[in-house]
């Protein structure tokens, strides 16, 4: 909507004005929308977490540099970390080898992906 | 001693595959905080200031958070938002004394505008019946649309459904003849994206057509138009392709460009971003048959206008707001004429049986009553009288006799009215007769 063919008056802080009023307004309806939607028995919940990725990657078309890149190499460290979680509740790591080795694993899939990044923008 | 490791069931991995995706986002919002920040603080970048770099990053994320919405949030979103602008519209662009004083002057009428519901003479009976007949013709629509049942596809229970809302013979048969055509059509395409000959071959009564096929247009738009991005205007000249297409294999002979009126409609109603786009797009073809199509978008603006969720709120929907609201929005021409006259016909439609709403309109803003205007009055008169020939309403609005001025009445409505129902006078309800006959 920036380039508003209704001219130069809306190229002005109003339009921020009105993008910040319109994000928390939008939000509250879309969480009202997932809770709904966790709590209704017909809809599966892998939609709910469909719908949290699609605002995510709206979030994330906006990022570049250095800074999406820290936000990648966060996101696997934490996926990792997650799935890790659940091996152990699940009883997966009898042995500390293995613990060790996904650990690094992780780890290493944080790593390379902030390193890749940045090989990417040049640094 | 190896320990072979276990599947996770599908449930845990749901919950694991939910998990992540919240993590993810909060994450990312950090970020995306964080960015926004630096968005506002870098200079002006290709003519773009950091205030719309900014807002351009907040919209993403609020269309995405659209998408998901079932319709009830989502009609309740847009009301709110649609409020919220029009406030934030009012504000001024510069400090100077008289800009502020218009400002305030502005504010002050804004905010005592709703309270005309609340009056006890003619107006405010006029304001709360017109609210009224806009709440109905939204329960109608909505409630033919569930009537369908569980197998809302099924041609045969659909035909049948068009036979009995015709059988009632008034408006609210009229209302729900295009909530069947919405619902029969959404269920289809929700059954198979690419399902064929919707109403193509269905056995329709000829006075149902226009109705269901602007319920048809409707579904078919919501179904295309979902995931356009308001920037990326490729994309937006084939989806508008594809709706065309779809409209013209969807229809019956003489009654696809009735579906595509509702384009305007669909779009201003649930994707108001992406309008500016849409209407870039269709300029782009000078030809009568690329201006025809402009000029129905624009049309279809101005009936989503008059029933935007914002005028079920009570005080703000009346015939006013709603023409202001196109006068801001559609480029000065042709396209603000069809708007203008898509806000007439919207309003005549909902209320023909009580004339005293457009009366008193008349009344307050005779200036506003213009060529476009009375195009639209007649356009509503001429589908009444072609779909509910027996209803009483149309009778009720030629006979009415305002307390007001007559005369002025009779000159700017009835008159016209009458010489497109009695005499075929060319010119008049020329929207209609475009829509359904002329149809290439």
């Amino acid at each position: 909507m920036s380039h508003d063919p209704r001219g130069d008056r809306f190229r002005s802080p109003a339009i921020l004005a009105q993008a910040l009023v319109r994000l928390p307004w939008t939000l509250g309806f879309w969480s009202l929308q997932q809770t709904l939607d966790l709590a209704d028995p017909r809809r599966p919940w892998r939609q709910t977490a469909a719908s949290l990725d699609e605002l995510s990657q709206a979030a994330q078309g906006s990022l570049e540099g250095p800074l999406d890149n820290l936000r990648k190499a966060g996101d696997q460290l934490q996926t990792g970390l997650i799935d890790s979680a659940a091996r152990l509740a699940s009883g997966s790591w009898r042995e500390p080898r293995t613990a060790i080795a996904d650990a690094w694993a992780v780890l290493g899939r944080s790593w390379s992906s902030l390193a890749d990044g940045d090989r990417r923008s040049g640094r | 001693m190896t320990h072979p490791a276990k599947a996770p069931t599908a449930a845990v991995e749901t919950l694991l595959r939910l998990g992540r995706s919240a993590a993810r986002l909060s994450w990312t919002g950090a970020f995306f905080g964080a960015n926004q920040l630096f968005a506002l603080a870098r200079a002006p970048q290709d003519s773009i200031t950091p205030f719309e770099r900014a807002s351009d990053g907040f919209d993403a994320v609020a269309r995405a958070a659209r998408r998901r919405m079932d319709l009830l949030p989502q009609l309740v979103f847009q009301a709110g938002d649609d409020f919220q602008s029009q406030w934030l519209d009012l504000v001024p662009e510069d400090l100077s004394p008289a800009s502020w004083q218009r400002f305030t002057q502005r504010l002050a009428a804004a905010a005592v505008a709703p309270l005309a519901i609340l009056r006890p003479d003619v107006e405010g009976t006029a304001a709360r019946r017109e609210l009224l007949d806009k709440l109905e013709v939204y329960v109608l629509v909505r409630r033919a649309s569930a009537s369908l049942g569980p197998v809302a596809d099924s041609r045969e229970r659909f035909e049948e459904a068009v036979e009995r809302a015709l059988a009632l013979g008034d408006r609210q048969g009229m209302w729900m003849l295009e909530g069947l055509g919405h619902g029969y059509a959404q269920a289809a395409l929700a059954r198979q994206p690419w399902p064929t000959d919707l109403l193509a071959a269905a056995r329709l009564p000829e006075r149902a057509k226009m109705m269901v096929h602007l319920g048809l247009g409707m579904a078919l738009a919501e179904h295309l138009f979902t995931d356009l991005e308001p920037d990326d205007e490729d994309s937006m000249e084939l989806t508008l392709y594809r709706f065309a297409v779809l409209c013209r294999s969807h229809s019956q002979p003489g009654h696809e460009e009735a579906a595509r009126e509702s384009l305007g409609l669909v779009l201003r109603c649930f994707f108001p971003d992406l309008v500016p786009m849409a209407d870039r797009v269709l300029s782009r073809r000078d030809d009568d048959e690329g201006r025809r199509v402009r000029d129905f978008f624009w049309h279809g603006v101005g009936r989503a206008v008059y029933f935007l969720p914002l005028h079920l709120l009570p005080g703000y929907g009346n015939i006013e707001t709603a023409l202001r609201l196109v006068e801001q929005e559609a480029p000065a021409g042709a396209a603000l004429d069809s708007g203008r006259a898509g806000v007439a016909y919207a309003a005549t439609l909902v209320n023909l049986g009580r004339p005293e709403v457009l009366e008193r309109f008349v009344h307050r803003r005779p200036e506003a009553v213009d060529r476009a205007f009375v195009e639209g009055v007649v356009s509503a008169a001429v589908l009444r009288r072609r779909t509910t020939p027996d209803a009483p309403e149309l009778d009720v609005f030629l006979a009415h006799r305002p307390s007001g001025d007559p005369a002025r009445w009779q000159k700017l409505i009835l008159d016209p009215v009458r010489a497109a129902l009695y005499q075929g006078a060319r010119g008049h309800g020329a929207v209609v007769r475009k829509l359904t006959e002329e149809s290439p």
